[in-house]
Order: C-alpha cells, then structure tokens, then sequence
C-alpha cells in the first residue's frame, strides 16, 4: 500500500472523492427533472406553486395598462397614456410640461433586484437613492447590505436616515422559487413595514419585467407565467392599500407578451441604451 | 454532453471505463467506438441521420482507403514493376470522390445555414472531417497503410475524447496503439491529472470569467465605457483560451486514460511574441492540417515568394471559414494573414530581438483579432470597436449612457479571476505541474480542483463548451 500510494496517490485519493461525491451528484441528476432552473441571484428552490388559476393570470395580462389603479394621486387617471414620447398627446392633454429628472425625482428611493440596478446604473433618474442588488428579493429585502452612495447600508438605516416623497420597489421574480403564497405574504408585510417606517412617501409597486417569450418557455419557474401571476398579486397588494402600481412592460413587451427580444441580449435584462425609456415613462406619465 | 458536466464525469465515463478495462483489445476497439457513438448520441440528442452520417464515414471511408490500396496494387503488377512514385488513375479518381463527399456535406452543413433556417451543424463534423480526410490523403501519398480492420477505423475516427472538439489526431500517431497499447496505473494516475487540470481551466476559469464577457454582452456594447470594452475583450480572449485549452487537456488526459497518446493542443500561446509564434502555439493540431494538407501540397514556399503569399492567403481563408460560416470568420482570416505577411516581410525580427516589443504587440493584437473573431454581427463590431478606439469615433452625439463605475464595479467582480486567468496564460501552472506532479501536495491540490470544479457544476454554474459549434 505504501508504495502505491507514492505512486499514485492522486488515482487513490481521485476514487475516494469520486466515491464521496458520487450519492450527491447521482442524487441531483435523478431529482433534478425540471432543466433549465437557471437562477437570477441564489434562490433556494423551494416548490413553486402550482399553476394558479388562469382567470387571474390572464386578467393579470391585460387589465394592467392604463386603469386607475394609481393612488394618492390623480393626475394620471383613467387614460391609456402608453408608451413613450409622444409629448404632444400629453401637452394636448395637460398644459403642464413633463419634469427634468432631477426635479421629478427628487427625494425619491427606489428598490429592487438587477433590472432596478440596471435603472439605476444607465438612465437619468436625478439624485433619487437606489437600494438594489443583484438577486434581491422580499424574503431579503431588510437583512441584506447594499452599496448606497459609497457606504454599504441596510434598508432601515436608509430609511431611518431621510423621509422620501416617493418610493419605487419592484420585486418579485427572484421569489418565484419560493412558494407563491408564502412570497405574497411576506410581499405584503414588508411593503406594510415600509409604509410604517415611511409614513409621508407615496409607494409605487412596480410590476416586474418579462423575460422574452422563448427564454420564458424554457423555463419551468422564471417564466412570464409566474411573473404575471406575481404581478397579479402585487396589483391587488396596491389596490388593498392605496399604494401606486405600474407596469412597465408595456414598453418593452413584444405582441407574445414576453420582453421584446431586440431590446435584450441575455433575454431577462434590458440593454443599457433601453433603460433611459424606462425612467423617461415614469416621468412622462407621472406616476 | 460535454466532459465538464456531471453526466459525463459521474455516469459515463465511470461505467464506460469500468467495462473497457475488463475487456481484451479488440473487445476494447469494438466498445471504444460504441462507447463513443453513444457519447455522440447524447450529444446531438439522438439525431439518427446526424449519428448514421458519422458511422457512414467510416464505413465509406474505410472502403476508399481500401479502394485506393487496391488500386495501387493492381497497377503495379500490371506495369510489372515497383513503385515509381506515380499513382494510378484508379487512386486519383477515389482520393477525389471520397474527398469531395466529405469536405461536400461539410460545407453543406457549415453553410446551408445560409439559405435554409433549422439546419443545426453535426456535433464534431468540422473536427471529423479532418481526421478522416487525412487518413485518406496520407493513405494515397503512402505514409501510412489502409487498415484493414473497420472496428480500429471507427474507433480511431469516434474516440469520444477528441470527438467533438479535437485535437485533431492523425491517424499515423495513433494506428500503433489501435493495435496494441500498454494501460498502466501510473498512465492512469497522470491522465487523470492532466484531465482534472483541464476541467479546472474550463470550469473555474473560461466559465467565470466567461460571465464578463456575458455581462458587457447584456449591457450592450453601446453602453460600456472604453476601460470596460478593453477588460470584456480581455475576459473573451481568456475565457475562449481556457475553454478550448481546458477541452483539450481533457482530451489528452482521458486518452492517457484510455491507453492512446492524443497530440497537445496548445503551448501557452499567450506568451508569444508574434502572430506567427502565436499559430505554431495555438490550436496545433489544426494549424498542422492546413500545413500539411493545403500549404505544403499547394508548393509551401518553393515555388517562388508569390505563390507562397498565395498559398498563405489560402490557407488563412480556409482556416478563417473553417471556424463558421460568416464573413467575420472571413475578415478575421484575412486579418491574420495580412499580419502575418507583414511580420514575413520582416517585422518577425525586430518582434524577435526585442521580446518586451513583441509581448506589448502581442497584448494588443490578440484581444483585437478576438474581437473580429467573437463578434459575428458587423454593426455590433463596429460599435464595440470605437469603444476599444474612441478617439476615432469623433463627436458622441448620438452616444448612449454609459454607467462611469462600470469598470471599477466589474473589475471588483471579476478581478482576481482575470488576475489567475493572466497567471494561467504564462505557463507557471505547467511548470509547477510537471515538477511536482508527483508529490502528495500536488494530488491534494489537484482534488481540491476537482472538488471545486464538481461544486460548480452542481450548483449549475456551468456554460456550454464554446467551441462546441464548431
């Protein structure tokens, strides 16, 4: 035995860590049906739901655009003031010119995960704090430290640290591995605890991006399915409360519903030079 | 499936070389080559025609072979005389023939993407056809015999290590140890080795540092700032280097493990000093086809200093199609043949004598003629180009946003990797390697690589083999 271990000791100690390895791998390529379980961030895998009633999926797809969900303030009623710039529709509507960035985004925060980072990182969006992180989700939107500023901070110390006057949180996709029911509730208590710890700020819940039609049929958790059920459950966490809701996707999505593909080269984010249209309808609409 | 997925490390290769080992050699032969189209099976997700066409070759292939030897002989006791250096016309007819359908259904499949959608390339075909065409070319100009035996041909043509991705083996360096070949522990030991470095040079380094390049891609090319293009070309050109690099160790080392000496692939390249160096280390294999086979039967440099610029451009066009059909592959042959022609006419010298000349050329040519390489689309290319260059872009009117932490926020993410990649290219880990390959701290280290690499895997932080489509 000596001598062959002199030999050969990588051959012996390669069989014994195969050896170790082997149940745990075995074991993930028999559960692991599902393909394509591609994270946004670590998600822990935990049984999705299932497929939740279509009623509320499809309603979820169309009553988005342009109703009156948006609260606490009443400039934007009721009209479908749709994409982007045409800013004559709007002057024909309303005399009022749209705002420069920094006046309409001042003292504002916005939270999310990457596509909200992406925001922040290539469009004018003025002064506003942003409180994003790749892979962020609700389930770690007040236990997790993020580079604000140059200093790395919890959310509290953000929100302890200024009253804001608006506040944009687009959440959700990450905690489509979780179970769905349990992501709406935390969903609703921690929008809650923002509204106790920010009582003067309006609250916009923003509706999450699609991902494009074909990475969504790959997908057996992040697809549009799960996002617009998701979205669904947000819209009706908005109207509970009096809180803003938009969405988005009304920009970027093609006519199957999922992220236009030429806007996308990952298929999940949208190119830099497409975020600007982002912060552009925010302002634009007023919301 | 690819040697770095969990599929192949823990399912097929275990069970593979379970059942081989036991065998007699031509019991080996047989289950080396339906071993291998069974790994190539899995690979084109169990295409019949794609699986028929690779068993075709070899059948088709083994008859021309045969056909031409027969010829030959035939012939020579006609003529009743020994041979005189002429082939008959029978050989010349076959060689023809046989050429034609192996180089015709390759660029029928490389290019008949062009005018029809939905025609995926066969898995290996580019890295077959050379194989087998060699045999063929060396079998008609007599430097190796036809053999005799269809399972050996299959096995040499299927064997699933240099299947999909080389090197590309020629037939001569392997006929011995078709017939007889020695597998011993220590072979083992050292294949093993060899193979876990390359899947650490795959999985741990081209993967990660694959993820930049993917991060400026989703970024978009308009939006990156000049210090990011620079760092996203030079984590392109690691990553390509470590992933073909890693394939081939992998390569060498699953032969090793089989009983077969598979060629090296690459000589840290990186550390050349000029382009023409830069051919000789990379992808050797595949720069010794075109010599062989295109360069040297066109006149190579004997008929007269135009002719051989002839006989360069042809082989650089040649090579540039060979990596895909699209005119960048094009450009980017002509690229490299219009520096190497220069670096003919006499820059090779100057690069030469002064080395630290030669590593500044070098730093700045290969991350260049990567960019030409890896960026299919001219209007993207464009673009990222006058990121690489700004000062020729003129006025950025029209220019998107471009995040200004961008460079600092992904040199953070990816800095160590890219400082290991730099590390990497120069050749230490080899040094280090061969020297103490033996020693119980080397193998300690080496499963610690193999332990990570597995852990990346698990948790699905693996990319698909880059070279794959080719």
């Amino acid at each position: 035995m000596g001598l062959y271990m002199r030999k050969y000791h990588y051959l012996i100690l390669f069989m014994i860590g195969f050896l170790v390895l082997l149940p745990f791998v075995l074991h993930k390529l028999y559960t692991e049906q599902e393909k394509n379980t591609e994270t946004f961030g670590e998600v822990p895998v935990v049984e999705a739901e299932d497929p939740a009633d279509e009623e509320s999926l499809s309603e979820g797809a169309d009553t988005v655009s342009g109703n009156d969900t948006i609260s606490g303030n009443d400039t934007v009623s009721g009209n479908d003031t749709v994409s982007g710039n045409d800013a004559q529709e709007e002057a024909a509507e309303e005399p009022g010119e749209v705002l420069p960035p920094e006046e309409f985004f001042r003292n504002t925060l916005f939270i999310g995960d990457s596509r909200t980072m992406g925001l922040a990182e290539y469009a004018d969006i003025g002064d506003a704090v942003v409180f994003a992180n790749t892979g962020m989700n609700i389930y770690r939107l007040y236990s997790l430290k993020n580079a604000v500023r140059d200093q790395e901070l919890y959310l509290e110390d953000i929100l302890a640290g200024n009253q804001y006057d608006k506040i944009y949180l687009m959440l959700g996709i990450n905690e489509l591995g979780y179970d769905e029911g349990q992501t709406v509730k935390r969903f609703e208590e921690e929008v809650l605890k923002l509204r106790e710890l920010q009582p003067d700020a309006e609250i916009v819940l923003e509706a999450n991006l699609h991902v494009t039609t074909p990475r969504s049929e790959r997908d057996e958790i992040f697809n549009n399915d799960g996002i617009n059920r998701i979205n669904e459950h947000i819209r009706q966490i908005a109207e509970k409360y009096g809180f803003g809701y938009i969405d988005v996707n009304e920009i970027y999505d093609d006519d199957t519903g999922g992220l236009n593909p030429k806007y996308t080269h990952d298929e999940v984010h949208v190119l830099g030079k497409y975020y600007q249209q982002w912060a552009d309808w925010i302002r634009e609409n007023r919301i | 499936m690819v040697f770095s997925s969990l599929e192949f490390l823990f399912l097929f290769l275990p069970l593979f070389l379970l059942v081989y080992y036991l065998l007699p050699l031509r019991g080996k032969n047989i289950f080396l080559f339906l071993g291998s189209l069974v790994f190539y099976g899995f690979g084109i997700s169990w295409n019949v025609y794609y699986l028929a066409l690779i068993v075709a070759s070899v059948f088709l292939n083994f008859m021309a072979a045969k056909g031409i030897e027969g010829c030959r002989r035939r012939s020579r006791i006609k003529n009743g005389e020994e041979f005189d250096g002429k082939r008959s016309a029978g050989e010349r007819v076959i060689l023809i023939l046989s050429l034609c359908y192996n180089f015709g259904l390759l660029l029928f499949f490389k290019y008949a993407g062009f005018f029809v959608d939905q025609i995926i390339l066969p898995i290996g075909i580019s890295f077959y056809t050379f194989q087998i065409t060699s045999y063929l070319i060396d079998v008609y100009n007599r430097k190796t015999r036809a053999e005799q035996d269809v399972i050996r041909l299959g096995a040499y043509l299927t064997m699933f290590p240099q299947l999909i991705a080389g090197p590309i083996v020629t037939y001569g360096e392997v006929h011995k140890q078709l017939r007889k070949r020695k597998i011993s522990l220590m072979g083992c030991n050292h294949g093993l080795q060899i193979f876990t470095l390359g899947l650490g040079f795959k999985v741990l380094l081209a993967n990660q540092l694959g993820n930049l390049w993917e991060d400026v891609q989703t970024i978009g090319y308009e939006s990156i700032s000049t210090p990011l293009a620079w760092l996203g070309i030079l984590a392109y050109s690691l990553q390509i280097y470590f992933d073909f690099y890693g394939y081939s160790l992998m390569a060498v080392g699953l032969g090793k493990l089989l009983g077969f000496r598979i060629p090296d692939n690459f000589r840290q390249p990186y550390m050349a000093l000029s382009m023409t160096e830069f051919w000789r280390r990379w992808h050797i294999t595949l720069g010794r086809w075109f010599k062989e086979y295109v360069y040297i039967p066109l006149g190579g440099n004997r008929k007269g200093k135009l002719r051989q610029m002839f006989n360069m451009l042809a082989v650089w066009l040649l090579t540039g199609l060979w990596h895909g059909a699209n005119w960048n592959f094009i450009a980017w042959g002509l690229l490299l043949f219009l520096i190497l022609s220069i670096e003919k006419a006499g820059l090779l010298k100057l690069l030469e004598r002064w080395k630290l000349l030669g590593h500044l050329y070098m730093c700045f040519l290969i991350p260049v003629s990567w960019a030409l390489f890896g960026i299919t689309n001219p209007v993207q290319l464009r673009i990222y180009m006058l990121k690489l260059f700004p000062f020729f872009s003129g006025s950025g009117a029209h220019e998107a946003v471009v995040f200004r932490g961008d460079f600092e926020k992904y040199i953070g993410m990816y800095g160590i990797g890219l400082v290991i990649g730099l590390i990497c290219c120069t050749g230490l880990v080899e040094k280090i390697f061969i020297r103490w390959r033996n020693r119980f701290w080397m193998s300690v280290l080496l499963l610690i690589v193999f332990g990570a690499s597995v852990f990346c895997m698990y948790r699905g932080l693996n990319d698909p083999f880059l070279y794959y489509r080719f």
